[in-house]
């Protein structure tokens, strides 16, 4: 249950960044969607071997980081949820791609561990964008950013509740939590046995929760569609620098090759 | 003007919640719904939303006779406050919690977005337009909660318990905010300090049914009744002070 007021404090931490007054911050929601796509797709698309290319698009999240003000640690400390699904899908590389691929002051690096740190660093690449994406725009601001490139109203309603309802969920378990300890002060956890009981409850309230909200949305005239505001259109402006940085990164990973970037960095 | 007639409500598994529930409210009265827990005061608020439909009689609302294809008509004329302002704060901002039940209403976005202006400003929560509706106090919480109801404009308004949560100072200020709200208001409430500085009248209920009902002065001091119908006296009258 730590780990759920934990988790909780984190979503809480980022979202805090979230109301700084960066240019980062101020831009338009979904032009940095816009942006933050381009860069999974490009950094998706470098071969595993390419390792060095990688490393350069390693500098977009740090000079975001910098112009948005956002601290490594938060980014970091979520970035660890994802990690170990990478590790483990990459981890059989390591035995199975034994050839060595090159040698670093007499040690030789095997094609699996550069296949290897290539899907870590991808994957660290990728969420650190996101993250970035979530530490800089204001929920409200995201969801009308998915609303202004046509995404279904359904899925930004489940967005927009789970996002909503995460909270009043976790702060209904851990009052279940505290009452618990409170009648059971020398445990230091929920008993497996009484876990049942207690996840079993947690899901009642949660039900009786949901329903009352629909009532509430039901008596102000919902019928299954939420409506937003006319969507803000991203503009001349915010196309220009989607086409600039899209049309930089693209030739970056054109025109620089892995064994280029490998020079640079050498050198 | 609200008309209930002989109106009977059960819970799916068949328990009767109300029984031949009648009464009737004028425009522009502040009536009170009192009784003890489980009287059937928040389940009378949700059958006059048509949340839950009687099985025999009938609610009437400003010459709306409620039935499931009317619904929609009727919830455009009344308001209900839920208890808890988290159930009826689900968007991702106040802005657009306050603007979801116009929108439904299909009003343009420039007029949804003067009347949410006037509104707040009513309300005097003008700083709270584009805050997430989670971070707010409780006080905050029932009033982004009661905007998100006035700017539909609705004819009538339920309260369920609309003190709840709340600290002496919100209280107060609810109180005050519900005195200068002039529309039909129907409050369900535990708060007979409330009831009696805010209501004309008030209704009793007591096992599913009206009890009594009557001028809010007389029936809630009135000791022996209060009693008899599983309350007490309102704290101001226990102590002879004014109301709190």
């Amino acid at each position: 249950m730590a780990s759920i007021q934990k988790s909780f404090q984190q979503i809480a931490a980022l979202e805090e960044l979230t109301h700084k007054h960066t240019p980062l911050h101020r831009m338009n929601a979904a032009v940095k969607l816009m942006i933050t796509f381009i860069y999974i797709i490009i950094v998706v698309s470098f071969r595993p071997m390419e390792l060095d290319g990688l490393l350069f698009f390693a500098c977009f999240p740090v000079f975001l980081m910098i112009i948005g003000e956002i601290p490594l640690k938060p980014l970091m400390l979520r970035c660890m949820i994802a990690l170990p699904f990478a590790l483990f899908a990459g981890i059989s590389n390591l035995f199975l791609d034994r050839t060595v691929y090159t040698l670093v002051e007499g040690v030789p690096i095997t094609g699996g561990m550069v296949t290897f740190s290539s899907l870590l660093l991808k994957t660290v690449l990728t969420v650190m964008a996101v993250l970035l994406y979530m530490a800089t725009t204001k929920m409200n601001d995201m969801i009308y950013a998915l609303h202004s490139i046509h995404v279904p109203s359904l899925i930004m309603i489940q967005m927009m509740m789970t996002y909503r309802y995460i909270g009043v969920l976790m702060d209904e378990a851990m009052r279940m939590h505290h009452a618990y300890l409170l009648r059971a002060p020398k445990e230091k956890g929920i008993k497996l046995k009484d876990m049942g009981t207690f996840l079993g409850q947690l899901i009642l309230r949660s039900i009786d929760r949901a329903e009352r909200i629909y009532h509430a949305m039901q008596c102000r005239g919902f019928e299954g569609r939420i409506h937003y505001s006319a969507k803000k259109p991203i503009g001349a402006g915010g196309w220009l620098v989607i086409f600039m940085i899209g049309f930089l990164m693209i030739m970056v990973r054109v025109l620089l090759p892995g064994e280029m970037i490998g020079r640079i960095f050498i050198r | 003007m609200i008309n209930i007639e002989n109106v009977n409500v059960s819970y799916l598994e068949g328990r009767a919640a109300l029984k031949q529930i009648s009464f009737r409210v004028s425009d522009g009265e502040t009536v009170g719904i009192i009784g003890s827990n489980g009287a059937g005061k928040s389940t009378l608020l949700k059958a006059m939303m048509g949340i839950l439909l009687p099985s025999e009689g009938c609610i009437e609302i400003n010459g709306i006779r409620m039935s499931k294809s009317n619904i929609r008509k009727i919830r455009e004329n009344v308001g209900v406050v839920f208890q808890n302002p988290e159930d009826q704060l689900f968007m991702s901002d106040v802005y657009d919690d306050i603007a979801f039940g116009p929108r439904n209403m299909g009003m343009e976005e420039a007029e949804i977005k003067n009347k949410i202006a006037d509104t707040l400003k009513a309300l005097g929560i003008e700083k709270l337009i584009h805050q997430n509706s989670s971070r707010l106090s409780g006080g905050e919480q029932r009033l982004a909660a009661i905007a998100t109801v006035m700017v539909m404009e609705p004819k009538v308004v339920l309260f369920d318990e609309p003190t709840s949560f709340l600290d002496p100072k919100a209280r107060r200020k609810l109180i005050e905010l519900l005195k200068a709200y002039s529309v039909t208001k129907l409050i369900a409430t535990h708060d007979l300090d409330m009831a009696l500085e805010l209501c004309d009248r008030v209704i009793i209920l007591k096992d599913g049914r009206v009890f009594t009902e009557g001028s809010a002065k007389e029936l809630l001091s009135d000791q022996v009744m209060m009693e008899a119908s599983d309350l007490e006296l309102p704290f101001c009258l226990q102590q002879n002070k004014s109301p709190i």
